[in-house]
């Protein structure tokens, strides 16, 4: 088994003050697709207690979490197999962590991804990626683009074309915050 | 090998039948369902009103649904009342149904460790039976579908059912995986009293086959 890390995947956080993970089948995602915003919100609901301005908190963190669930179970490649995702507020930053068993070929599109994302003008980025009508990626992308987020991902390849992906975000606590 | 052919009357049969049809069609045309919104870009399509399941024994070896209402045919494959009632007009003694009740048979899917031995077949016929197209509606209902060309052919076909093409079907990006410029996608009508073999129509369900009777009954 090989290890390589895409992006930015964080050392050493502050620790945890609230943190919450659910482990669900990509299957049962598939089966009802609002399942995905259910548990994105769930967890925004969850951890936007903690904040000054919980209904802009909940907002933003829902869809963070949403573009990752959904982001997981496309891309599972085992759909009974669990998606797990770790949520935790870490005082300034808030951490989202999923893990999901995936491909070569999703990996080959994050690696370009990652790519993309190191360039310093991630609006002309998001540009070209809709004049090329390049979805995959979009959603990840606005992430970064529009809520200063650092993404990377840590991918182990296993057997034959299995490639367990575990996708770190990074979101600024300011970014939760209405200005 | 004996198969028995039931409509899906509890939840846990449905769901059955929606985690059968949802895997292999996941894997198959990464496709993704909801029974609340659909987004024919987004691949995420509507759920079927009613099912059929294929046991044998305790396990769901093919299954198949029925939408009841809201077409896919009528939702997205831009067929309007004028290409009913022409073909209508066509068919001698047509002039009884209503062209807004419709039933649409989808979603046919066999488990991969069965397929091979007809079952697609057999289940499409089954699903043209009055049992599971009436759904207790004492109105018989005209009958859509919209599949690949080679699908209409080697399996709506090849059972006795006569379908009435309607139109092409628009390209829509949750077929990318599904259609193809040699296999395309058509919207069919089917008039069951004079489309649908007599022994079908009349099938009642649940019923058990030996699906290899069937085989030569169809080819």
């Amino acid at each position: 088994m090989t290890s390589r890390t895409l992006g930015v995947v964080p050392g050493t956080l502050p620790p945890a003050l609230t943190a919450i993970e659910v482990q669900m089948s990509a299957l049962d995602m598939v089966v009802q697709w609002r399942r995905c915003g259910i548990v994105a919100d769930y967890l925004a609901d969850y951890l936007a207690l903690s904040f000054e301005q919980p209904d802009y908190a909940r907002s933003v963190l829902s869809t963070v979490a949403n573009e990752l669930v959904e982001n997981a179970v496309r891309f599972s490649a085992e759909k009974a197999r669990p998606i797990r995702i770790h949520a935790s507020h870490r005082g300034d930053v808030v951490e989202l962590v999923v893990s999901n068993l995936s491909n070569q070929r999703h990996v080959e599109g994050l690696e370009k991804l990652f790519l993309d994302l190191s360039r310093d003008d991630l609006a002309a980025v998001f540009r070209e990626r809709v004049e090329a009508g390049t979805r995959g990626g979009l959603g990840l992308l606005l992430l970064a683009k529009d809520y200063g987020a650092e993404l990377g991902a840590v991918v182990v390849s296993q057997e034959t074309d299995t490639r367990a992906v575990t996708m770190h975000v990074v979101l600024p606590a300011k970014e939760l915050v209405q200005s | 090998m004996k198969f028995r052919a039931q409509v899906a009357t509890t939840s846990a049969d449905v769901l059955r039948c929606q985690y059968l049809i949802a895997d292999i069609y996941n894997r198959e045309y990464d496709v993704m369902f909801s029974s609340d919104r659909y987004d024919l870009d987004a691949k995420i399509e509507p759920w079927p009103h009613r099912y059929l399941m294929l046991l044998e024994g305790d396990v769901l070896a093919a299954t198949l649904g029925l939408y009841l209402h809201d077409t896919y045919v009528e939702r997205f494959g831009a067929v309007v009342r004028e290409d009913f009632e022409r073909l209508l007009c066509d068919a001698a003694g047509a002039g009884h149904y209503d062209p807004t009740n419709l039933r649409e048979v989808t979603k046919i899917v066999v488990a991969p460790p069965y397929r091979g031995r007809g079952l697609a077949r057999f289940m499409v016929g089954c699903a043209h039976s009055h049992d599971f197209l009436q759904a207790g509606d004492e109105r018989a209902p005209l009958v859509v579908f919209c599949a690949k060309r080679s699908i209409a052919q080697r399996v709506h076909q090849a059972v006795g059912l006569r379908p009435r093409l309607l139109k092409p079907f628009p390209d829509y990006k949750v077929h990318e995986l599904y259609r193809s410029e040699s296999d395309p996608m058509d919207s069919y009508l089917i008039v069951p009293h004079l489309d649908i073999p007599t022994h079908w129509l009349t099938l009642k369900l649940p019923c058990e086959h030996d699906v290899s009777e069937t085989r030569e009954v169809s080819s």
